[in-house]
């Protein structure tokens, strides 16, 4: 197998990878940073640097590095513009099925007022389908402390949202 | 084991929303090629340059003498060096090169006259 057919596939598994996971992990960049627009940027940062560097090691299992690249990315990216986060702009994050659609201010809202760390454990679990170890790996905690965390946030959640998920 | 399995799939209904398409990478070929059409650019302009000046301003006047006799060329000193006639050829083209002394009306003549006459 040629170089440039290993260039090919190494892109390729790389785009597939941001057309599966790309949502996830700008929900996830968001809940950090607060605001899309810099999400998006994180985003673009991570899956360029990959392309741009064939040298990077591409783990069969993609999720959890991907997760924790976002993240590290995210935090160099807040540290260095210091955003404040009362400057949210309005775009949507999330969309819904149909009838669920009015519920995505609320459910943003929810989500927004969570303390970060718990914010971040939904964001994995819910939407990036990680594990709770993968979970704590990418956070850089215990499992347990992950646990908690989900735990918490989610007994938040059906507080605010509990008549909405019965109804 | 999950911790409300009714809230989390109340929360999975909602999907984010997908990042913008991921901007292309420049392709190395790419810029192989935008230095080429920059080189050539340059060398196009570099060339009307040289081509819209005026013959008598710049180097060309360097390659002839001060009467218009194009100077020897090293290539013909040298074949004439090998053949052992290089006074011969010097003699030969001072003839042609250096102004002639006894030309009527010349500067050198009328200075030499001048000279004379002191």
């Amino acid at each position: 197998m040629g170089v440039r057919s290993l260039v090919n596939e190494r892109e390729t598994r790389i785009q597939a990878f941001y057309a599966e996971l790309g949502p996830a992990l700008l929900a996830y960049a968001r809940s950090i940073l607060r605001d899309t627009a810099p999400a998006e940027d994180v985003l673009q940062q991570v899956f360029l640097k990959l392309l741009s560097n064939p040298a990077l090691p591409l783990p069969t299992d993609a999720r959890p590095y991907l997760f924790r690249a976002v993240r590290n990315t995210s935090l160099n990216v807040q540290r260095s513009t210091m955003r404040d986060a009362a400057h949210r702009e309005g775009l949507e994050l999330f969309t819904a099925p149909n009838g669920l659609s009015h519920l995505v201010p609320e459910l943003e809202a929810a989500l927004d007022d969570l303390p970060d760390e718990q914010r971040q454990v939904v964001i994995l679990r819910i939407w990036g389908e990680l594990t709770l170890d993968e979970t704590a790996e990418v956070l850089g905690i215990p499992a347990n402390t992950a646990a908690s965390r989900y735990r918490y946030a989610l007994a938040k959640l059906r507080q605010r949202l509990g008549a909405l998920v019965r109804s | 084991m999950s911790d409300d399995p009714e809230l989390e799939a109340f929360l999975k209904q909602f999907r984010p929303r997908s990042p913008a398409p991921l901007r292309r990478l420049p392709r190395p070929m790419g810029r192989s090629w935008r230095f080429v059409a920059v080189a050539g650019g340059l060398l196009a302009v570099a060339a009307a340059l040289i081509l819209a000046r005026k013959p008598d301003s710049g180097p060309t006047r360097s390659r002839k003498s001060g009467s218009g006799v194009p100077l020897p060329t090293v290539a013909v000193l040298g074949a004439a060096l090998r053949a052992g006639q290089y006074e011969a050829v010097l003699d030969h083209m001072n003839a042609r090169l250096l102004p002639n002394p006894r030309r009527p009306g010349s500067a050198l003549s009328e200075l030499g006259d001048f000279n004379r006459d002191q």
